[in-house]
């Protein structure tokens, strides 16, 4: 394992720069919570595009994934990287220009004007669960990286992460697009320095071949889970990080309904090329016969074995920058989520709160959390991506129907947005083998299957309920009208 | 004409208005849109389904036949990542001014 001198003062190096970020960035965020909550809705296309791109691109693109890819094969990750291209063009059109013409701070702002007052707080506490089990496997990607790399405890180099928890209670969302656009360069950087090496060694086809020889299953199109699990998998990551508050959260900061788009746009671009490259390595590791002790350390080992220490430092800073670029969204998300929402808008039923006391609040609620995903994440729960499966099935289960059908619509209602909500996080937690669905002896081909089920429960409830019952109020309906253009 | 008016003239008559009346511009603006989604929309469906049509049905085929040293089905999935990164560079080209 590398423990060079150079490779720790690169990561020192990072999480120095990232933490200036959230001072520099301290008094324009704390000018209101809309500067705080949504940069002042002043950030540009090529921004806001680098920061979306990174936000989507967690730990997972550069541990979970990769690591998953060369224990269960090619396909299942294959199946995931094409739908999610699908998913930010879907998003790009159908959600992002939408939701920022409506000039809201939270997505449960957008649920509660557009289903009433109780949707959202059902939403606001959906959205914190979601992210929090999103957070922890952020959390633990950051503790195993810096622990590998400095050979230090798993239990100390989780600490890391309070670099990211400063930048935050800090910069607000000012710090968190700014350091997002920063870490997807690093990302993009490490992703084409990886894949240049490899070729260097090796050639592309070399190593691709050579692995199929050693591992028959890593190019099949099954792989070693099966299609089943491949597909599903796709599926409820295309659909559930459609329904995803911390990516969609990201549409509020752009300037106008066009820069949104575009960000989404520009965002998809830069995935696609992440992912058309990263593919190498799962097959060099096997090529090189590299053994993994830790499938998520994957790209680490790698590196160990091609690059010279410090570019080993700037790929270990670069999954560092993987985790926070998501972590840091994610930890806005349930903190505006909990006082923008919860207290705000439902416990003083929206009797003004002091600017000040406002910002700070948001604040103080920012760092209980990182500070309670640092602890939790100190018993490592299990694989990244199996984590990420289960956070993307509850977020399409329960938001994804009341979200698409919100905007696209008109006849939705409140009782038909809370029936949806319900029944298909109902319908996860019942069947989700990491949830209930493994006391209550479910038994499904494919874990993510509980998410897809929950979808269909989720669209069913939605439309027999709203129809059954009374119209969309006047309130409901200009939102409605305003998201398209014409109120 | 001062660079800044016409700037501005401009930017007013290549953006769509974001509110007002359902003028005969204003709708005619709005099927625009439409049009734009719809193709957007179709193009991508389309695509993951060129992706996942043939894995699905030739599963077995694309296992048991070799391209360029790996399995078929392997080297269809890696051309599609490829594939993938063009699509999304053309879509996001194409409307980038929508």
């Amino acid at each position: 394992m590398p423990k060079d001198l150079s490779a720790s003062l690169m990561i020192a190096a990072y999480l120095a720069v990232v933490v200036l970020f959230g001072w520099f960035t301290r008094k324009r965020a704390g000018k209101s919570e809309e500067d705080y909550l949504a940069a002042g809705r002043s950030i540009g296309a090529l921004t806001g595009g680098f920061a979306f791109a990174s936000t989507y691109s967690s730990a997972s693109a550069f541990m979970g994934s990769l690591g998953a890819i060369a224990i269960l094969g090619f396909s299942f990750a294959a199946w995931v990287n094409v739908f999610v291209i699908g998913m930010m063009v879907f998003m790009a059109h159908l959600i992002a220009p939408h939701l920022r013409r409506t000039g809201l701070l939270t997505i449960p702002d957008f649920y509660s004007h557009r289903y009433g007052n109780t949707f959202r707080v059902i939403s606001a506490a959906i959205t914190t669960i979601i992210m929090w089990v999103y957070l922890v496997a952020q959390v633990k990607a950051m503790g195993l990286i810096v622990s590998d790399v400095l050979g230090i405890d798993y239990g100390i180099g989780i600490w890391v992460a309070l670099a990211f928890i400063i930048y935050v209670v800090l910069g607000g969302m000012y710090a968190t697009i700014l350091t997002s656009a920063l870490q997807e360069v690093m990302m993009l950087a490490t992703a084409f320095l990886v894949a240049g090496a490899i070729f260097l060694k090796m050639g592309w086809g070399g190593s691709v071949v050579a692995a199929s020889a050693a591992a028959p299953y890593l190019f099949s199109v099954s792989g070693k889970p099966g299609t089943v699990f491949g597909w599903s998998f796709g599926l409820i990551v295309l659909l559930g990080s459609l329904a995803m508050p911390h990516l969609t959260m990201r549409v509020y900061s752009s300037a106008d309904e066009g820069v949104a788009r575009r960000t989404v746009a520009l965002g998809a671009i830069l995935t696609a090329a992440l992912y058309a490259v990263m593919f190498a390595v799962p097959a060099a590791v096997i090529a090189l016969g590299i053994k993994l002790v830790d499938p998520d350390l994957a790209l680490m080992n790698l590196a160990g074995r091609l690059l010279p220490a410090p570019l080993i430092g700037f790929v270990a800073a670069s999954i560092l920058a993987a985790a926070m670029s998501t972590t840091d969204a994610q930890l806005m998300t349930a903190g505006s989520a909990i006082v923008h929402d919860i207290y705000s808008k439902a416990v003083r039923r929206g009797s003004a709160i002091p600017l000040e006391r406002a910002v700070l609040l948001n604040r103080i609620v920012m760092l209980l959390l990182g500070l309670a995903a640092i602890l939790v994440a100190m018993n490592p729960p299990g694989l990244i991506v199996l984590i990420m499966g289960l956070a993307m099935a509850i977020a399409a289960g329960s938001l994804l129907v009341p979200l698409l059908g919100g905007i696209w619509w008109k006849r939705a209602n409140e009782p038909g947005g809370v029936a949806a909500a319900l029944a298909g996080l109902a319908t996860v937690l019942a069947l989700h083998p990491m949830v209930l669905g493994g006391a209550l002896g479910v038994r499904l081909p494919s874990p993510h299957l509980a998410g897809l089920y929950g979808v269909a429960a989720s669209a069913l409830l939605y439309i027999l309920v709203s129809l059954a019952t009374r119209p969309p109020s006047e309130d409901e309906v200009r939102l409605f009208e305003k998201m398209h253009g014409r109120a | 004409m001062p660079l800044g008016a016409l700037r501005e003239e401009r930017s007013g008559n290549d953006r769509p208005p974001r509110t007002g009346s359902r003028s005969a511009i204003g709708r005619d603006l709005e099927l625009k849109g439409a049009r734009t989604e719809t193709v957007v929309l179709a193009s991508t469906a389309a695509a993951l389904l060129i992706f996942g049509i043939p894995l699905l049905l030739f599963q077995k085929t694309l296992d048991e036949n070799m391209a360029f040293g790996i399995p078929a089905g392997g080297f269809f999935m890696i051309i599609f990542h490829i594939f993938m990164f063009v699509f999304a560079l053309a879509i996001g080209l194409i409307f980038w001014g929508r």
